[in-house]
């Protein structure tokens, strides 16, 4: 998928001839025409390159032993430039013309493509270069290029060259643009994230009266202890013990206090989604204890049956997170009709394969046969007053890990909730 | 009996309740603490408390509960409310605890010990001139 328009000829430029024959005729003489006009008319960005100099360097580097491409990128980081300025130019299609936006081909043909590229420390380049020094005859990456504009580019490339022409020095770029598809595909992450957000700061507005209700245990705790304190100090023979004692308490009630905060405020956060190994027991228990006063002021009991040694996944902790609290909320919810001894729910987790499932299940009236397939989708609500984003953001946010959500439909009291995410083997890996 | 009065604390926040025990002994109080209002009702310090401070919002029974449940009991102990929600606590309704006083959390800790040397007052007062 090319992004742009297929440009005009640009003036003083023949687009296939004589030169380019010539050039090409370094595959074979009978090919060179067949070869001059596919690489004109092909649709592709193409960029036709002398890679001469580039194997006098890995020729080089070979003699004095160097094996191991990446090793030697990694101790020699300037190395990557010195191949990219010697690797020249030497043809251009017209689609890698508009692309590069030279004004002429003769403005291109025997530069070096050092400047086409947005980084040479990036990833891409070093793979690139890797295959290069193995000899690679087909090689595909995705990675951003650089336009004469200073336009940063998402392409994908793939340089490829038969035996024939590499022993001519000869490889063609040829690049695919997909800048939009990238950003749009930005754009929608974007967008969920803000969602996700939206979504977390609409519970926490939920739950104003029970945050405030939860900070004001501690704060009044420490009123009262530093008043206690005081008097034991004031007493004609003070007690120091007593004061030690209450002292410490207070210690205590602050770092409590500052817990509520800190879990509030990393529940408000907006910040790019991170990706980690997450324990998601840990995750559970704690997102209970997020909720710990929402519970109680409702009447509810929990119980939990968590797996020991369940497998960490790997995500975003903030936006996992909030898969459990807006289920554990909808629950909450969901009983609020029912008699308050009567409100139960039950979180559990469980491991089979390398699937983690976590589930959650209340004992409210359920979800209506005829609400059912529609509970996940977005601005739709069994509630009177509910958004109808809770189910949609859990959803789109457990698809995101690799994971599935679904009502089961096997429960028969109340409603049952089941999320699955992928279990990792080794947490140490950060390439997931 | 001792002639120092006792306070009885219902709170099933454990720092709450620890702070206000600390504050009444402090003052000069022996206290009695409770998370529960079913751990009050059942212990024999129900009877004998001179004072009730208690939260309103318990797992379980309420306070309001359990001020309903002491004056079915015949037990006329002078209540004083402390709650971090004073809505839930707006004139608990069908308590027939007469003194009752309510303080917001966080509470100021003088204003805590002048509402039980009130009640105590009162109460005294009341003991005398039946």
């Amino acid at each position: 998928m090319t992004r742009y328009r297929r440009p005009r000829t640009p003036a003083g430029n023949p687009g296939t001839g004589n030169a380019e024959s010539r050039r090409a005729g370094d595959d074979g003489k009978s090919n060179a025409g067949r070869y001059a006009n596919l690489f004109h008319s092909i649709g592709v960005i193409c960029f036709e390159l002398d890679y001469r100099r580039a194997q006098g360097l890995h020729r080089k580097l070979r003699e004095d032993g160097v094996v191991d491409m990446a090793a030697h990128l990694a101790a020699n980081p300037g190395f990557a430039r010195q191949v990219m300025e010697a690797i020249l130019v030497r043809d251009a299609n017209d689609d890698a013309i508009a692309f590069i936006g030279a004004r002429s081909r003769q403005q291109i043909i025997g530069r070096p493509i050092a400047p086409f590229w947005l980084d040479e420390s990036s990833e891409e380049c070093r793979e690139v270069l890797i295959a290069g020094f193995g000899g690679a005859s087909r090689f595909q990456v995705e990675g951003k290029l650089k336009t004469f504009h200073d336009d940063p580019r998402h392409v994908i490339l793939t340089i490829s060259g038969t035996p024939a022409m590499r022993k001519s020095g000869i490889v063609v770029a040829s690049a695919v643009d997909i800048t939009d598809r990238v950003s749009a595909h930005t754009a929608l992450e974007r967008m969920q994230n803000d969602f996700a957000h939206t979504s977390r700061v609409s519970v926490l507005g939920e739950m104003t009266a029970t945050l405030a209700h939860e900070v004001n245990q501690p704060l009044a705790a420490i009123a009262a202890s530093g008043a206690a304190a005081l008097r034991w100090l004031s007493r004609p023979e003070p007690d120091v013990a007593a004061v030690t004692r209450t002292i410490r308490c207070i210690v205590q009630d602050a770092q409590r206090a500052a817990d509520i905060i800190a879990r509030t405020r990393r529940m408000a956060s907006h910040k790019k989604p991170e990706t980690t190994a997450v324990d998601v027991n840990a995750l559970i228990v704690e997102s209970l204890d997020f909720l710990h006063y929402e519970i109680g002021s409702r009447q509810a009991t929990v119980a939990t049956a968590l797996a020991t040694d369940l497998p960490p996944t790997r995500g975003d902790r903030t936006l996992l997170q909030q898969v459990v609290v807006n289920l554990l909320m909808n629950a909450l919810q969901a009983m609020a009709a029912i008699d308050r001894g009567t409100r139960r729910i039950r979180v559990s987790s469980a491991c089979s394969g390398n699937l983690i499932t976590v589930s959650v299940q209340d004992s409210g009236p359920g979800i209506e046969a005829g609400s059912r397939a529609r509970i996940f989708e977005g601005f739709y609500s069994t509630k009177t007053d509910g958004m109808g984003m809770g189910l949609a953001i859990c959803r789109s946010i457990v698809e995101r890990h690799g994971g599935r959500i679904r009502l089961d439909d096997a429960c028969t009291t109340g409603a049952r909730f089941c999320f699955t995410l992928p279990a990792i083997a080794d947490p140490a890996r950060t390439d997931i | 009996m001792s002639s120092i009065p006792l306070v009885a604390i219902v709170d099933d926040d454990p720092s709450v309740r620890r702070a206000i025990v600390a504050l009444l002994q402090a003052t000069g109080y022996r206290t009695a603490a409770f998370a529960s209002a079913e751990a009050y009702l059942s212990s024999p310090d129900c009877a004998r408390s001179a004072c009730l401070i208690t939260d309103m919002q318990m797992p379980g029974l309420s306070g309001e509960d359990m001020l309903r449940a002491l004056s079915d009991r015949g037990i006329a102990v002078p209540a004083i409310i402390v709650t971090a929600r004073p809505d839930a606590a707006c004139r608990p309704r069908a308590t027939a605890a007469s003194d009752r006083h309510v303080l917001t959390k966080p509470f100021d800790p003088a204003a805590l010990i002048a509402c039980v040397e009130r009640v105590l007052a009162e109460r005294r007062s009341t003991d005398r001139d039946p």
